[in-house]
């Protein structure tokens, strides 16, 4: 008889072994599976969709105000592929506007040129400058041109009629803004400015005199309800002596640095709280030896939901340097600086992470360039480029941490119309000009060479 | 009543009318010497007797030769039909008050002619007289008592089958028929209507004349004090019919559609023809489902011969069409009404479907009904009638957990269910087939996707409710513990003869469905596959038992539609039949069979889940990520809300435990233990299993209350292989305490279930994925939904969106990542081309249910949208405002509707190879 045993059998007698002489060894093992699993314990999976991403742009619209006293220069960090550029209101192209390669310089007509250039990381930029007409105060005006804005925050504008805020529609349908005012006595109602409907291609004025009457500082907050807008501020001082365009602040911030400011007048740092709570901010000066606190503004309250004008003091001597807003709670100020036939608006100057450029010389007036570092040290690459942006010259400037730098762009940049800044570190920077008592300043910010994309998931 | 005259004799003797017998003899040796017995001893003889006899068979010959005179016998050829032999004795008798006709299988009694011309000299305008026929040699079973004919063409006589003669028919009536088995006939009308229809040789010939004489304005009477006994040689196939009239293929059917439509009014006619044609192809199809296929061939070769033979039909009614004296409504009396047919359907698929339930029947007056006839269990009469819940206990407790289901979903209302998983029904059951052939969805931005296979039972299923496929999902929901009890109760009787404990076990398994979360959380997948598991197990019994084709394709079948639902239920029957397999290594061919059947049924979902690692524990319905606990796992609950706690469960698995102590029961309940630990395995692995549904959609853990619940089914199961030994001396004692062990999981949980009940997540109410007129209007409309600095979702809702089987249904991924660009874009650096993009991509809307203010700043600054109403404060739509796309981007090639079409077909074909209908042998196929 053959002892050889099939494999069902010995699986078959395994198992009634295993079963009589040990009926719980199921329950055992099925303990140890759930002790087991218990081990690696338990994933929850990641649901978040992500953080959004920088990715360069190849879309940039910029509106620049126009009047036929200013001059304009639109240039861009690299060739674009495309621009078109359109006046508005007449809402013809301007074809000498329209070479995505050169930095371009002229004089337009109308309310503003906008420009939308093509390209990826193109990032176009574009600034004003001249002479006010009289009827706004002969003032020298030195500004950027604004992008297309969701919010802004413009403070410091003086009331007497010839301040407004001057909002273009850049889209293709009717576009409707509110705007809310602030003043130093706190909120003031105005349903004129709640819903102001600017056709497409237009622009619509706000005065500040009739909307916000007998106030010497006026805050407001813009808000883009549709389409595409831009906003820019015009500011005349009291006396109708002196003007400059204001750019809108896009974000409220805690710390506000303000480079740019001309080497002559007095200065005054007006600023908007718009909590419901009081904000206390402290000033501080920036300059080439180091930031130190201003004296006697460094617990400055501000009323919840109002506006306040602060002096600075001369001894501070921060003419042509930088001053430092830091706020507990997050806040709009501009700089004004004053001087016996003009004045100069600041608004706060957006931290370098990204190229900038800044025309050499604009209307006859050369720029001079503040380069500030408020904490750590860093460093800015000066290009100088000619109108075909071609690099003619090279500067680098180290910027201590807590210093201020000034640097004349036409001197140390020769043969160049412009200069692209590319910094390492955190760097603000602004450009200004001076001619006798006529003053003007910009802040400087990115050009947008990059957009922030937020992160998508189609289910 | 029968006029007399003083003697006490029927009034017509004193002037007897003249009757010519006729008798027609074919082959029937067998019968014929008791048949002409019968005929000597009659009280009232016919005036002349003749035999029609077609010489085939030499016996025959010789009785009716030593019987009758040689001028009483008429040969004729072979091969005639019944009609036509007795028209060739007529020819050759002379003229005759009445024809008297017989079969030589018929025997009469000695009052049967008197009785016939009682009857018929009742009255001028009688035309023709039957007897009552009962069969012989049963001799008291009735045949017939008149005929008519149904108007779907079928043979009525009014009887129960094998209905005895206690002289429930004994008044004479007019009917539309009598058969020829002793019909007296007027002479003068037989001669007048050409007597019976040569085109009905052997069915039918009876109505046909019967409701020619009816139209032509006599009356036909049945005269049951008359009776004779027929053999029915001929049906019963004792008769040899070599040399007689062979039959054709379908003939009696082909017979019943020809009588019905010569004989119908010209009024009705068309539309009879209508019902009859359609009816037939219906009554086909039937026949194929129903696996009949002589049935089918039949029906289909009688729809051939009568409907595509139009001319016969014509000169038919033709011939009938001058002796039309009354009308059919006249004659409405005399045939059964328009739904008779259709109410004998109903009783046949009633008694099928007693046949495939089974319900439990207890035995209540001490008789065991097995084994019994059914006329000795008829004449058992109880006592007293017992209540319903001790003559059909089970029945009771379904009928209870059906209340008590019903009190579990008070709140949720017959129609659509919704939940986080859970998508609702479609309009009409045509969207879910048009979804497996359709070139084109309108999905998304269209999509060429194939759905979830579970489309294709659900549609299946909800044929019946075209309109309002919601319902199927409602009562698979609501419904749950009842079905999931029922099926495992049917399984429960291949386990256990223990009746008490058997349906403790099938309440106990029911309710696992509801405490693991499925039913709450609208978990339909698991649902359906708890409800099918005893099914499975079944099934494989009943192929192991009986390994057939049949088996093959039900175990198939139902392994496929539990794949369908919960595609881990591929795994786990794989595990099962390998094990079986192991075993009985016999049937291992037919256990590959029935995977490779169910995985082709599967079709799509082979790979796309079944074969794709993690993916397989995504079940029917969206992928919701649940937080699974392995404790919620021990305690056989699925870690989602609706679940229920575990202090409910835990007396479950102390009865598990407690099941291995008796060592008689070890051996099965060991088996269990095994299976339920496997199924621990699996819900553990589930418990600790992430998956990616698909591109568009991020990885969510794996739910397993399936694998959960049937390690609780397990222990259940050995529980039940145990409860034998509490009748053993040993264990006695414990009698009760195991009683009520096992009784406190069912009462708990029931409690929980109608406490609780199965509403939250589970609703009736649909999302509101975009606002009701973007809905009405049918625009398809992007949501946007998420933050920029969180990350935006982006999902397109179209008309199909949010349909069950569509939830694995997306743009391929190059428009997935089209659409995504163009969403970054919108929200980045929007151009009018973006919005002109949307439009091209048939999206006529962009909708925020809870905008934030940064996604709003950005969408409103787009070029080409237009701000519109909507719904709550916190959404906003934007609508395109640039030409929209009406057609889904995507279409495929017409090879996908075609592979829909074949994987149909391959569904139909095991669907009526799994149908649990037997194959019916007839009368008419056995001749």
């Amino acid at each position: 008889m053959s002892r050889s045993r099939t494999p069902e059998k010995a699986a078959g007698s395994f198992l009634s072994r295993i079963t009589w002489r040990s009926p719980f060894w199921l329950p055992v093992l099925a303990i140890v599976m759930v002790l087991l699993a218990l081990i690696p314990g338990e994933s929850t999976p990641d649901e978040t969709v992500g953080k959004p991403r920088d990715v360069a742009t190849n879309l940039a619209t910029l509106a620049c105000p126009v009047h036929d006293e200013l001059s304009l220069m639109v240039g861009q960090i690299e060739a674009g592929s495309a621009a078109e550029a359109r006046s508005i209101p007449a809402g013809t192209l301007d074809s000498a506007w329209s070479n995505p390669k050169i930095w371009r310089t002229g004089k337009v007509s109308g309310d503003a040129l906008v420009v939308s250039q093509t390209g990826e990381g193109a990032g176009p930029v574009g600034y004003v400058a001249g002479t006010a007409r009289k009827s706004i105060g002969s003032g020298l005006i030195v500004s950027r041109c604004p992008e297309l804005l969701d919010e802004g925050w413009i403070v410091g504008m003086a009331d007497q009629g010839k301040s407004n805020i001057t909002l273009a529609n850049l889209g293709t349908a009717q576009a409707v803004v509110d705007v809310y005012w602030y003043s130093q006595i706190g909120p003031v109602e105005d349903t004129e400015s709640i819903g102001v409907v600017i056709e497409p291609g237009a622009t619509k004025t706000l005065r500040i005199g009739s909307s916000v009457p007998t106030e010497h500082v006026v805050g407001a907050q813009i808000v883009r309800r549709r389409q595409q807008v831009s906003a820019i501020g015009i500011s005349a001082d009291k006396a109708g002596q002196g003007t400059e365009l204001v750019l809108p602040q896009i974000e409220l911030g805690r710390s506000l640095v303000f480079a740019g400011l001309p080497d002559k007048g007095t200065m005054s740092v007006s600023i908007l709280n718009p909590h419901e709570e009081t904000v206390r901010v402290k000033l501080r000066g920036i300059r080439s030896g180091g930031a130190f606190d201003i004296e006697g503004l460094t617990d400055v309250a501000i009323k919840p939901q109002s506006t306040l004008k602060i002096d600075v003091p001369s001894k501070a001597k921060l003419n042509g340097q930088a001053i430092q807003a830091v706020a507990d709670q997050r806040v709009a100020a501009t700089v004004t600086v004053s001087t016996a036939k003009d004045i100069a608006l600041l608004s706060p100057a957006v931290e370098l992470k990204r190229p900038s450029a800044v025309p050499v010389s604009l209307a006859g007036k050369n720029f001079t360039l503040t380069v500030v570092a408020p904490q750590d040290g860093g460093s800015v690459a000066l290009e100088g480029v000619d109108a075909n942006m071609k690099v003619v010259a090279r500067k680098n400037i180290s910027v201590p941490a807590g210093s201020a730098m000034q640097v004349d762009l036409k001197k140390e940049l020769k043969g160049a119309v412009a200069v692209v800044l590319k910094a390492d570190g955190s760097i603000f920077a602004g450009a200004w000009s001076r001619s006798g008592d006529l003053i003007g300043g910009t802040p400087l910010a990115p050009a947008p060479v990059f957009i922030q994309v937020p992160a998508v998931a189609v289910r | 009543m029968v006029e007399e005259n003083l003697d006490g004799e029927p009034l017509w003797m004193e002037n007897p009318p003249t009757v010519a017998a006729i008798v027609v003899a074919h082959r029937a040796e067998r019968w014929l010497p008791t048949v002409l017995e019968s005929h000597a001893r009659l009280d009232f003889k016919p005036d002349t007797w003749i035999a029609v006899h077609d010489g085939t068979d030499a016996r025959t010959t010789e009785i009716l030769t030593e019987h009758f005179h040689s001028s009483q016998i008429i040969a004729v050829k072979p091969g005639l039909g019944f009609g036509e032999k007795v028209a060739a004795a007529t020819a050759s008798l002379p003229q005759a008050d009445w024809y008297w006709l017989l079969h030589d299988d018929v025997i009469v009694g000695p009052g049967t002619l008197t009785g016939l011309l009682n009857e018929a000299t009742s009255s001028d305008d009688i035309g023709a007289v039957g007897p009552k026929i009962r069969e012989w040699p049963s001799l008291r079973r009735l045949l017939e008592v008149g005929v008519t004919i149904t108007g779907t063409g079928h043979r009525e006589t009014g009887l129960e089958p094998g209905e005895p003669d206690a002289g429930q028919y004994d008044r004479p009536r007019d009917v539309l028929a009598v058969g020829t088995a002793g019909m007296l006939v007027r002479g003068s009308v037989w001669r007048a209507l050409g007597g019976l229809d040569p085109n009905l040789p052997l069915f039918g010939d009876d109505i046909d004349f019967g409701w020619r004489l009816n139209r032509a304005g006599w009356r036909v009477r049945t005269a049951p004090e008359s009776i004779v006994f027929h053999a029915e040689a001929s049906r019963s196939l004792r008769r040899n019919r070599r040399g007689g009239v062979r039959p054709r293929v379908g003939e009696r059917r082909a017979a019943g559609l020809y009588t019905v439509l010569a004989n119908e009014s010209s009024k009705r006619v068309f539309f009879v023809w209508l019902r009859l044609f359609f009816g037939s192809l219906i009554r086909s199809l039937g026949f194929l489902i129903g696996k009949d296929f002589r049935a089918f061939q039949r029906e289909l070769a009688a729809v051939l011969t009568v409907f595509f033979a139009p001319k016969k039909l014509r000169e038919a009614r033709a011939a009938r069409k001058p002796f039309v004296e009354r009308t059919s409504k006249e004659l409405a009396h005399l045939r059964p009404s328009f739904w008779h047919p259709y109410l004998h359907g109903l009783e046949i698929a009633r008694a099928g479907l007693i046949n495939i339930i089974k319900p439990e029947e207890t035995p209540i007056i001490g008789h065991r009904a097995v084994g019994m006839t059914l006329d000795e269990r008829d004449l058992l009469m109880p006592e007293q009638p017992a209540p319903m819940w001790r003559r059909w206990p089970w029945l009771t407790v379904v009928v209870l957990l059906g209340a008590a289901a019903i009190i579990s979903g008070r709140s949720l209302p017959p129609g659509r269910l919704y939940s986080s998983v859970l998508l609702g029904a479609p309009s009409s059951v045509f969207d879910w087939w048009a979804l497996i052939v359709s070139r084109a969805h309108d999905v998304g931005v269209g999509s060429v996707d194939w759905p979830t296979t579970a489309v294709i039972p659900m549609a299946m299923a909800s044929n019946v409710v075209w309109f309002s496929p919601g319902l199927t999902t409602w009562i698979l929901l609501i419904f749950a513990v009842p079905l999931a009890a029922m099926t495992a109760h049917r399984f429960g009787r291949q386990l256990t003869d223990d009746r008490i404990p058997r349906m403790i076990w099938a309440i106990s398994y029911g309710l696992l469905v509801a405490t693991s979360g499925a039913v709450a959380g609208g978990r339909l997948g698991t649902v359906v596959a708890l409800i099918l598991v005893p099914v499975i197990a079944s099934s494989l019994w009943r192929l192991v038992e009986e390994p057939r084709l049949v088996k093959v394709a039900q175990t198939a079948f139902v392994i496929a539609v539990a794949a369908a639902f919960a595609p881990i239920m591929w795994w786990i029957c794989l595990v099962v039949l390998g094990v079986l397999a192991w075993r009985w290594a016999t049937l291992r061919k037919h256990f590959a069979i029935v995977m490779v059947v169910a995985s082709v049924l599967l079709g799509p979902a082979m790979w796309t889940r079944v074969l794709a690692g993690a993916r397989v524990w995504w079940e029917a319905g969206t992928p919701v990520a649940v937080n699974p606990s392995v404790v919620d796992v021990a305690f056989g609950l699925g870690g989602t809300e609706g679940q229920a706690p575990w202090w409910v469960m835990i007396s479950v698995l102390i009865v598990g435990v407690i099941a291995l102590v008796p060592r008689e029961t070890r051996w099965s309940v060991t088996i269990a233990w095994i299976f339920a630990t496997v199924m621990l395995a699996f819900a553990l692995v589930a418990s600790a299993v992430s998956f990616t549904p698909s591109s568009r959609v991020p990885e969510v853990s794996a739910w397993g209350g399936l694998p959960a619940a049937l390690w609780l089914a397990g222990l259940l199961t050995a529980a039940l292989f145990a409860a034998p030994a509490v009748r053993m001396r040993r264990y006695r004692q414990y009698t009760r305490l195991a009683f009520a062990l096992i009784l406190i999981f069912p009462i708990l949980g029931l409690g929980w279930f109608m406490g609780r009940g199965i509403a939250d997540p589970l609703t009736d109410v649909a999302p509101p994925a975009i606002p009701a007129y973007l809905t009405d209007a049918q625009i398809t409309t992007l949501v946007l939904t998420g933050d920029l600095n969180e990350g935006i979702v982006a999902q397109v809702v179209n008309k199909m969106d949010g349909v069950f089987g569509t939830e694995s249904m997306g743009p391929n991924d190059a428009r997935t990542q089209e659409l995504k660009l163009l969403v970054e874009s919108l929200l980045s650096g929007p151009t009018v081309e973006d919005v002109e993009a949307l439009g091209d991509l048939g999206i006529g809307a962009i909708y925020s249910p809870r905008v934030d203010a940064n996604t709003e700043r950005r969408m409103d600054a787009v070029p080409g949208l237009s701000p519109a109403g909507t719904d709550t404060a916190q959404s906003r739509v934007w609508m395109v405002t640039a030409d929209v796309a009406s057609e889904p981007v995507d279409r495929s090639t017409i090879l996908r509707p075609l592979l829909g079409f074949v994987w149909l077909l391959v569904w139909l074909i095991v669907t009526v190879l799994a149908l649990p209908f037997a194959h019916t042998v007839t009368e008419e196929e056995e001749q």
